[in-house]
């Protein structure tokens, strides 16, 4: 056997792992190799320095230091961080999803916040010399009333003071509210003949039909088109049909409102042509403006202005006073309009026009 | 079944019980136990105290972290051992890749501690010159133990220094019992050839 392969196996027969046969072979090769005995001991000898190796000490507060940092990683295991967002797999999704939810609901905000919004920058002062002079001027208008040159308010002075005396208790503590509104929206509208329409058709969409009877009851005396029917004469200029809409009736009642009342808004009206509005309700708004526009265009409209909004389609324009009614007409084949009639005097000049087409989604 | 009859002794497990159910501070018991321990097998193998104080530092964090996953298939100390056997692997080979980058002589043993060695002095008894030449040898060793391969260092480390049974060392390192033989005789070959070189006559 070569003193290699008996090297090799050396550590194993000091370690006693070996055969018996094994072991002998050994024995007898190291009683004659002294180069072999040399490797035995030599290996004898390294494990006893390997054994007599000192321990190492841990440093000073090593357990302090390792227990520190594992109440540290206690901690953050418990901590809020984690608490939100750990487990990541469920909490990530969630969190997204959070996200697109708030963002798409902050657009929704923004988008149907917005005309609301131009509603409640109305001029706070115009608002407020309204409500002081309207107020204390209230009981006084159907005396004022029968020499105004309006043609519209000549008719029911008396109906509208009857009806005055007979709701008596209802007038005074609804009219600081409503009436104050009204009043915001009539004051916009006089001061500003041309404005848009839409602003306040948007009001109108959220306090109408509340308000049809408030209007009927707080101004009694003012509006003969508002009057009940009850009350209605039957020389009535134009009768109303009940209308399906209730939004367009009150917004219509309002417009005449406007105008006959005060005598002191008179004369802002005078001068600016008369206006009427119509709302359409149609199947399907956006056909339905083409042939507006159209019709607008056959009837000889001027300043046709085209807005949309929400799904809505509001059309501005003049038209001559003879052509209203025939115009009027043709609009019934677009869709339900909530007029039947127009005011008589609308005939001898130019009419601004507002058509307002909606549809049911 | 087998697990659980070679487990009686396990005299941690009512430490690691009380840290699972989320008792930090019996985590204190078992880091007391076994830190010098690791600490040894952690020295011995990188032959750096400052690197081996970081090892065990790091394998108690993370036994803490899995100690939920501990199920008791072996004693709860071969468990911590074979993390901080682990650990070890993992910084000798971060440290193998460092010097390639700053030394070329990647075969250089590690670095022992020089002043700072942590070797508590004898006083008294043993004369000074034989407590330096103690520290010179043992620091010789260090270096050869150093130079050894990574599988054969860590066999030597287990058995000679620290003493583990063959069954004990076969769990830490999951390997084979033949193996964990044949690998610690190479070792302790290679051991004495590299004393012999150093030192001449042993």
């Amino acid at each position: 056997m070569l003193c290699k392969d008996i090297e090799h196996n050396l550590p194993a027969y000091l370690e006693d792992a070996l055969s018996p046969r094994e072991k002998g072979l050994i024995e007898e090769h190291l009683a004659l190799c002294p180069h072999c005995k040399k490797t035995v001991e030599d290996l004898e000898k390294t494990a006893k320095l390997v054994r007599e190796m000192e321990e190492v000490e841990p440093p000073p507060w090593f357990t302090q230091k390792i227990m520190s940092r594992v109440r540290e990683e206690a901690q953050t295991k418990k901590g809020i961080f984690r608490k939100l967002f750990y487990p990541l797999h469920i909490k990530i999704p969630i969190q997204a999803l959070t996200t697109v939810l708030i963002a798409v609901l902050a657009f929704q905000i923004y988008k149907f916040g917005e005309p609301e919004i131009k509603v409640m920058v109305a001029p706070p002062a115009a608002v407020f010399e309204a409500g002081k002079e309207h107020v204390p001027a209230a009981p006084q208008k159907s005396p004022d009333f029968t020499p105004a040159p309006s043609s519209k308010g000549k008719a029911f002075p008396k109906e509208g003071a009857k009806k005055e005396r007979d709701l008596p208790a209802s007038s005074p503590p609804d009219s600081s509210d409503t009436t104050l509104r009204r009043e915001r929206m009539r004051i916009r509208h006089e001061n500003e003949p041309s404005a848009q329409k839409s602003t306040i058709v948007e009001e109108e969409k959220e306090t109408a039909p509340d308000r049809v009877d408030e209007a009927v009851q707080a101004r009694p005396s003012a509006k003969m088109q508002e009057a009940p029917k009850a009350l209605r004469a039957p020389a009535y200029e134009y009768k109303r049909e009940e209308s399906a809409y209730t939004a367009g009736a009150a917004r219509e009642k309002r417009r005449y409102e406007t105008a006959p009342t005060a005598p002191m808004v008179m004369g802002a009206v005078v001068g600016t042509p008369a206006r009427i509005s119509f709302m359409v309700h149609v199947k399907d708004a956006s056909i339905a403006a083409e042939n507006t526009k159209k019709l607008l265009k056959e009837s000889g409209a001027r300043k046709i202005q085209r807005q949309s909004r929400d799904g809505r389609e509001v059309f501005t324009a003049e038209i001559s006073g003879q052509k209203v009614r025939e115009f009027m007409e043709q609009l019934k084949t677009i869709g339900e309009t909530d007029k039947t009639g127009i005011p008589a005097d609308m005939l001898e000049r130019d009419v601004s026009i507002t058509i307002e087409l909606f549809s049911d989604r | 079944m087998e697990n659980e009859s070679r487990t009686p002794g396990d005299n941690d497990i009512e430490y690691v019980l009380l840290c699972q159910k989320g008792d930090k501070e019996a985590f204190a018991v078992l880091v007391e136990r076994h830190q010098k321990k690791m600490l040894n097998m952690a020295y011995r193998m990188t032959g750096n105290y400052e690197d081996a104080c970081d090892i065990v530092q790091e394998a108690f964090l993370s036994a803490y972290r899995s100690l939920k996953t501990f199920r008791r298939e072996s004693l709860f100390s071969t468990w911590l051992y074979r993390i901080v056997v682990n650990h070890t692997k993992n910084r000798l080979q971060q440290i193998k890749a460092r010097s390639r980058y700053e030394d070329p002589a990647v075969d250089d043993p590690p670095e022992t501690e020089g002043d700072r060695s942590p070797f508590p002095m004898h006083s008294g008894n043993v004369p000074l010159i034989e407590q330096i030449e103690k520290r010179e040898i043992n620091e010789k060793v260090q270096e050869c133990i150093g130079s050894l391969d990574g599988e054969y260092r860590e066999v030597l480390v287990l058995r000679d220094i620290q003493g583990f049974s063959y069954d004990e060392i076969r769990d830490i390192l999951h390997i084979p019992d033949g193996t964990v033989k044949s690998r610690l005789f190479r070792a302790r070959t290679a051991l004495k050839d590299c004393l012999v070189k150093i030192f001449g006559d042993l």
